[in-house]
């Protein structure tokens, strides 16, 4: 069964990967197919052919997670109308002139979240690792990462701790499920309640913002690969030799951090008509799914990073990302003598859209 | 059969269209006819019929009805 193969190969593929993607993360081949019964899905690990297929809107449309997620939802009798609002609402499901007006209004709002934010990070990170030089970690996601960005998502949404703890807690967990291939029906089901169950609480207690799907957003598209990321580079600081660590934490930037431990595993997009790319013929209504993390591998020692996507659907919260990683990069860099790291837990990385970290289980 | 793993094969029995396949749960997952929807179908109902859950990721292609069974008992 064509599902399962490729469920098969993408867990195989996640559960695999390194922490950090290195040159000698680069797979042999530039793609790979799984045949399906009627339509292949391919798999494309080369930078350039990602590249490509990014860039040709005329041959390849956003994948209809939307639409899979009310089949899903009408077929089983689903309460899923939450989900695939958010989804349909997104610049990610869009295309033409309507994904360019909302992917505006996104980077629009990014843009005002951003000139509030920047001021406050280096304190809330200097806050951050302060308490973690007073209480040593345990946990490495959820001790040294997690409070860090959910401070900011929070501050991102204008609300504080105690208005949305509970709701934002369930909203952020397993966010990925909304990005999958193939959606599971208990999670996206329950996925949908957290997000009406979490605007139920912002519209009472933070300052009114008429737009939820960009309220959403933050917690939904950008929380979950920002803790990726950051605890991909903390896992690689602590299990390198001390001479590569001080050379990591003096020179990792932040676009390298996202290039080396790309947080997103994988997106999609389907062939709306027949295209050749270099070696690899699409047939139309054959999906292409790029591996990001493996593709980035592959780019290292250019500029043409991939981690955040291409071309006109690239990441829209990229300029946000960097920005709340920075402080974090630089405080960390002061801080890391004087945190006691003995206590840690082992870091596993799950499969999924989103690569996940922790100890949460599936 | 242990007695629960006869009542999975009935229950797939039941909820499959064309029944349980000749070799029973020795069939695998990607023989029996589901497409995408039905898998997700037959999840569904597993998991709120035996009050589990199933991850996707850990259902292979070779997986078989005995494999599903296990974990629908376990």
């Amino acid at each position: 069964m064509h599902s399962l193969r490729l469920i098969g190969k993408l867990t195989e593929l996640t559960e695999t990967r390194p922490d950090w993607m290195d040159e000698t993360s680069c797979p042999v081949h530039a793609f790979e197919t799984i045949e399906g019964e009627k339509h292949q899905t391919h798999l494309l690990y080369s930078a350039d052919m990602c590249q490509r297929a990014f860039g040709d809107e005329e041959h390849f449309e956003v994948s209809p997670l939307a639409v899979n997620v009310r089949k899903l939802g009408n077929h089983l009798g689903l309460a899923v109308e939450n989900s695939a609002t958010f989804l349909e609402d997104n610049p990610i499901q869009l295309s033409g002139s309507a994904h360019n007006a909302r992917r505006r209004e996104f980077l629009r709002a990014y843009a005002i979240t951003l000139r509030r934010l920047v001021p406050a990070l280096e304190g809330i990170a200097r806050e951050h690792f302060a308490q973690l030089s007073m209480k040593p970690p345990h946990k490495l996601a959820q001790d040294v990462v997690e409070p860090y960005i959910d401070s900011v998502v929070r501050r991102a949404m204008n609300a504080t701790d105690s208005q949305l703890t509970p709701s934002y807690r369930a909203l952020t967990r397993d966010t990925a499920t909304l990005f999958e291939p193939i959606h599971h029906p208990r999670r996206i089901q329950r996925k949908s309640r957290e997000i009406e169950d979490f605007l139920g609480t912002a519209r009472t207690a933070v300052n009114a913002s008429p737009d939820d799907n960009i309220r959403l957003s933050y917690a939904l598209q950008g929380r979950e690969p920002m803790v990726s990321a950051l605890t991909g580079y903390i896992k690689q600081l602590l299990g390198c030799k001390e001479a590569e660590r001080m050379r990591l934490l003096a020179s990792t930037s932040t676009t390298e951090l996202f290039r080396m431990a790309a947080p997103v595993n994988y997106i999609s997009r389907l062939a709306s008509a027949d295209v050749q790319l270099g070696e690899l013929r699409i047939a139309r209504g054959d999906s292409v799914i790029f591996m990001l993390p493996w593709a980035s591998a592959g780019a290292a020692g250019s500029n043409r990073g991939i981690a955040f996507g291409s071309g006109n659907h690239s990441c829209a919260g990229q300029a946000l990302a960097l920005a709340i990683t920075t402080p974090f990069l630089i405080v960390l860099r002061d801080a890391f003598a004087s945190i006691d790291w003995s206590q840690l837990a082992d870091v596993t990385a799950a499969p999924g859209v989103f690569r996940h970290y922790g100890d949460q289980s599936r | 059969m242990t007695q629960t793993k006869k009542d999975f094969a009935q229950f797939l029995d039941e909820f499959l269209d064309d029944g349980l396949p000749a070799n029973g749960l020795d069939a695998r997952i990607s023989d029996i006819g589901l497409d995408s929807l039905s898998l997700l179908e037959l999840i569904q109902a597993i998991e709120t019929e035996y009050e589990v859950e199933i991850d996707l990721a850990e259902i292979r292609d070779r997986s078989t009805l005995h494999d599903l069974a296990a974990r629908a008992l376990a």
